[in-house]
C-alpha cells in the first residue's frame, strides 16, 4: 500500500517538473522570437523617423528627408543633404547578381566533385577544409581582402593598362564575397547531395549513362531543392555582408558604377563608413537604409522561394 | 583517374604560386605619367577637418562631392594600408600613426613632419586645440568648483598622459609635471569639491568635435576622480564653444560650461581674463607610398591635387 503510494507521488513529481520545464521552454521561445520583433520595430521606428522630422546642419540649413528623392536619385552626400540611394541599391544588386553566380557554379560543382568524384580520404580531408572556411570571420576576410587580394587585382589591371585605386574595386568586392559563399553553398550542398537515393544513380548507371551524365543530370536534378536553399543563404550573405565589403570597396561617391576595376559602394558600406562619430541625421539616415536592405534581401529570399517551389 | 587528380592539385598549387608572385611583385618603378589618386577620411573625422582647413579649402571639410574621384576610407588604419597598396596615392594621417607605418611622411612648405617642429610652430599643418570656460559669475559655486578642478585635472600629469594617448602633441613636459593628487593637497577649493558627495554637478561640455575624443577620454577618467562631476558632451563645432560659454547663446538651451576649439578664438571672441587656455597640439602628416620620390608638398600644391578631376604626378611635380 504504501510503496503504491509512493510510486504515485513519484509519478505526480515527474509530471510537475515536465509542466516547469515546458513553461521554461515556452517563455525561452516567446523570448526569442520577441527578439526578432522588437530588432525589427526598433529599426522601423529608427529609419522612419528622418521622414517625419528636420534636422539643421552644421551649416545651418534645415533640411527635410523625402522618401521619393531617396529612391529616385543617384546622388549620395550625406552632409550636403543628398540622400539618393538608387546608385548605391544598383551597386549592391549588382555586385551581389555576379558574385553569386560566380559562387553557386564553383560551389556546386566542388559540392559534386567531394561527394561524387574524390577518393574518400580526398572527400573527408575537403569537407573539413570546407566546414573550416565557413567559420572564419569576416574581418579575416577583410583584412585578406585589403592584404591579398587588392594588390593582385591592381597588379592584374596594372598588366591591362587599367590603372586603379590600389585594387580596390568592384572586382575585389566580388572576388572576396565568393570566398565568402563558397563555404555556406558547398556545404549545404553536399548535405543534399548525399540524401540522393543510391537507386536512382544505380538506375542511371544501369540504363547506360555514363558517371558525368548521372551526376549532372540526376545528382544535380535530384538535389536541385538544396542547392536553391543554399544559394539563398550564399545571398543572405553577400548582401548583408559589411565589414569585409567596406574594407575593400574603396567607397566611391558617385555611382552607380559597374565598371569591374573601378570602386564602388553597397549599401552596408554606407551603413558602415564614419558610423562611430556620425551624429544627427548622418547616424539616423543609416537605419533608413538599413531598411531599405531589409527589403532588398526579404524580396531576394521570396524571389527564390518561388523559384524554388516552380522547380521542385 | 588518379592522374587526374594529380594534374589538378600540381595546377592549383601553380596558380597559387602565380597569383602570389603577382601580389607581391609589384617592384616597378614610379611612373609619374599616371594620375594621383586621392583618399580622404569620412566627412565625421576631425583629422580630414584640420586637413581641408590647413589647405585652405574648407568646402570639402562635408562636402565629398567637391572631391572628383575621391577614395573614402573610415580610419587612419585603413587609409595607412590603402596608401601602402597604391603607389599613385596620396591621403593624410594623423601624425601620431606615421611612425612604423611604412608610408613616406612629405615635408609640408619644407618643414619635416615631427613633432618638434609642431611644437616650435614652424610645421604649419597642425592647429592648437583650445578650450574656454563661462565666468565663473555666470556659474554657481559648486559649478564653478567642479570647472576649475576639471581645468586643473587637464593640466596635470595624468590629465597629460591622457591627452597624450589620444594623439595630442603636448608642449609641457609631461615627467615635471604636478600630480593630480599634488594639485589637490595644495588647493582647498579642488579638495572640497572632489571630496564632496552630493547632488551630481551636470557639466555641460561642447564645441569642436576634432578635441570631441580627447575631451571625451578626459572626462570619463576625471569622473572616477570628482564623483559629483556629471559631464554632458554635445560636440556641435568650433564656432559653439565661444557663443555658448560666454557669447551670444550663453544663456540659451544650448548653453556651455566648457568650450573646446580645433583653432584660436577669433579677433571677434573676446574671452574673460583666465577663462581660455591652450590644452595640446595636433598634428596631421601628408603621406604616400614609400615607391613615390615627391619629398615636399605644398598648401597650394596639396590643395590643387584634392581640387583636380584627374592629375597626373609629372604635372603635380612641376
Amino acid at each position: 500500500m504504501i510503496f503504491g503510494f509512493n510510486m504515485l507521488t513519484n509519478a505526480l513529481k515527474k509530471q510537475k517538473i515536465d509542466t516547469i520545464v515546458k513553461y521554461i521552454f515556452m517563455i525561452l521561445t516567446i523570448f526569442c522570437a520577441f527578439q526578432i520583433i522588437y530588432i525589427v520595430l526598433f529599426i522601423a521606428i529608427k529609419g522612419f523617423t528622418p521622414f517625419f522630422r528636420s534636422y539643421t546642419l552644421e551649416n545651418g540649413n534645415i533640411i527635410h528627408v523625402n522618401l521619393f528623392e531617396m529612391i529616385s536619385s543617384v546622388s549620395w552626400n550625406q552632409d550636403m543633404a543628398d540622400f539618393g540611394l538608387l546608385g548605391i541599391i544598383t551597386n549592391t544588386i549588382y555586385i551581389t547578381l555576379i558574385s553569386s553566380l560566380i559562387a553557386l557554379f564553383i560551389s556546386v560543382l566542388t559540392a559534386l566533385f567531394i561527394v561524387r568524384i574524390a577518393p574518400k580520404w580526398i572527400g573527408i580531408i575537403l569537407n573539413n577544409v570546407v566546414e573550416l572556411l565557413a567559420s572564419i570571420p569576416s574581418i579575416i576576410f577583410g583584412l585578406f581582402g585589403m592584404g591579398v587580394i587588392n594588390p593582385m587585382v591592381s597588379n592584374i589591371a596594372f598588366a591591362l593598362g587599367i590603372q586603379t585605386k590600389g585594387g580596390m574595386s568592384v572586382l575585389s568586392v566580388i572576388i572576396v564575397l565568393v570566398i565568402m559563399m563558397i563555404p555556406t553553398i558547398t556545404m549545404i550542398t553536399i548535405t543534399s547531395m548525399k540524401t540522393v537515393k543510391k537507386s536512382l544513380i544505380e538506375a542511371s548507371l544501369a540504363l547506360g549513362a555514363s558517371k558525368s551524365q548521372t551526376d549532372f543530370k540526376i545528382v544535380i536534378n535530384s538535389s536541385k531543392s538544396g542547392i536553391i536553399t543554399a544559394f539563398i543563404l550564399g545571398v543572405g550573405r553577400a548582401l548583408g555582408e559589411a565589414t569585409a565589403v567596406s574594407m575593400v570597396c574603396g567607397n566611391a561617391i558617385t555611382g552607380p558604377n559597374l565598371n569591374l576595376f573601378d570602386t564602388t559602394r553597397t549599401l552596408t558600406s554606407t551603413m558602415m563608413l564614419g558610423l562611430h562619430e556620425a551624429t544627427g541625421v548622418n547616424y539616423d539616415i543609416r537605419f533608413t537604409v538599413g531598411i531599405v536592405l531589409i527589403l532588398i534581401i526579404l524580396g531576394t529570399n521570396l524571389l527564390l522561394n518561388k523559384v524554388k517551389r516552380r522547380i521542385s | 583517374m588518379k592522374t587526374i587528380i594529380k594534374l589538378v592539385l600540381a595546377s592549383s598549387i601553380l596558380l597559387f604560386g602565380i597569383l602570389s608572385m603577382t601580389s607581391c611583385g609589384s617592384s616597378k618603378s614610379f611612373d609619374s605619367s599616371l594620375k594621383i589618386n586621392t583618399y580622404t577620411r569620412d566627412t565625421t573625422s576631425g583629422t580630414r577637418d584640420g586637413f581641408f582647413t590647413a589647405i585652405g579649402f574648407k568646402d570639402a571639410i562635408k562636402d565629398d562631392s567637391l572631391l572628383h574621384g575621391v577614395t573614402i576610407t573610415d580610419s587612419n588604419g585603413t587609409m595607412i594600408q590603402a596608401i601602402k597598396n597604391d603607389t599613385y596615392g596620396i591621403g593624410y594621417i594623423s601624425m601620431s600613426s606615421l611612425d612604423g607605418s611604412g608610408l613616406k611622411g612629405l615635408n609640408y612648405n619644407s618643414v619635416a613632419p615631427t613633432t618638434d617642429n609642431v611644437i616650435n610652430g614652424s610645421y604649419e599643418l597642425s592647429r592648437n586645440f583650445n578650450y574656454i570656460i563661462r565666468n565663473s559669475a555666470d556659474m554657481t559655486e559648486r559649478e564653478n568648483a567642479v570647472v576649475q578642478a576639471f581645468i586643473a585635472y587637464m593640466n596635470s600629469k595624468e590629465g597629460l598622459a591622457i591627452i597624450k594617448s589620444k594623439d595630442g602633441i603636448l608642449t609641457t613636459n609631461i615627467n615635471t609635471a604636478q600630480s593630480f593628487s599634488d594639485i589637490v593637497n595644495s588647493n582647498q577649493t579642488i579638495k572640497n569639491i572632489i571630496n564632496d558627495t552630493g547632488a551630481s554637478v551636470q557639466i555641460n561640455l561642447g564645441g569642436s568635435t576634432s578635441v570631441e575624443k580627447i575631451a571625451t577620454a578626459l572626462t570619463s577618467a576625471f569622473k572616477e576622480e570628482c564623483k559629483v562631476f556629471n559631464p554632458v558632451h554635445n560636440h556641435t563645432g568650433s564656432s559653439d564653444a565661444y557663443k555658448g560659454t560666454q557669447g551670444s547663446a550663453k544663456d540659451g538651451t544650448s548653453k556651455l560650461h566648457i568650450g573646446f576649439l580645433s583653432r584660436e578664438l577669433s579677433s571677434s571672441e573676446v574671452a574673460s581674463e583666465n577663462t581660455s587656455g591652450f590644452i595640446c597640439k595636433d598634428g596631421i602628416v601628408v603621406v604616400v607610398n614609400s615607391k613615390n620620390p615627391l619629398e615636399n608638398i605644398t598648401k597650394d600644391k596639396a590643395k590643387t591635387i584634392y581640387e583636380s578631376t584627374s592629375i597626373t604626378w609629372a604635372s603635380a611635380n612641376e
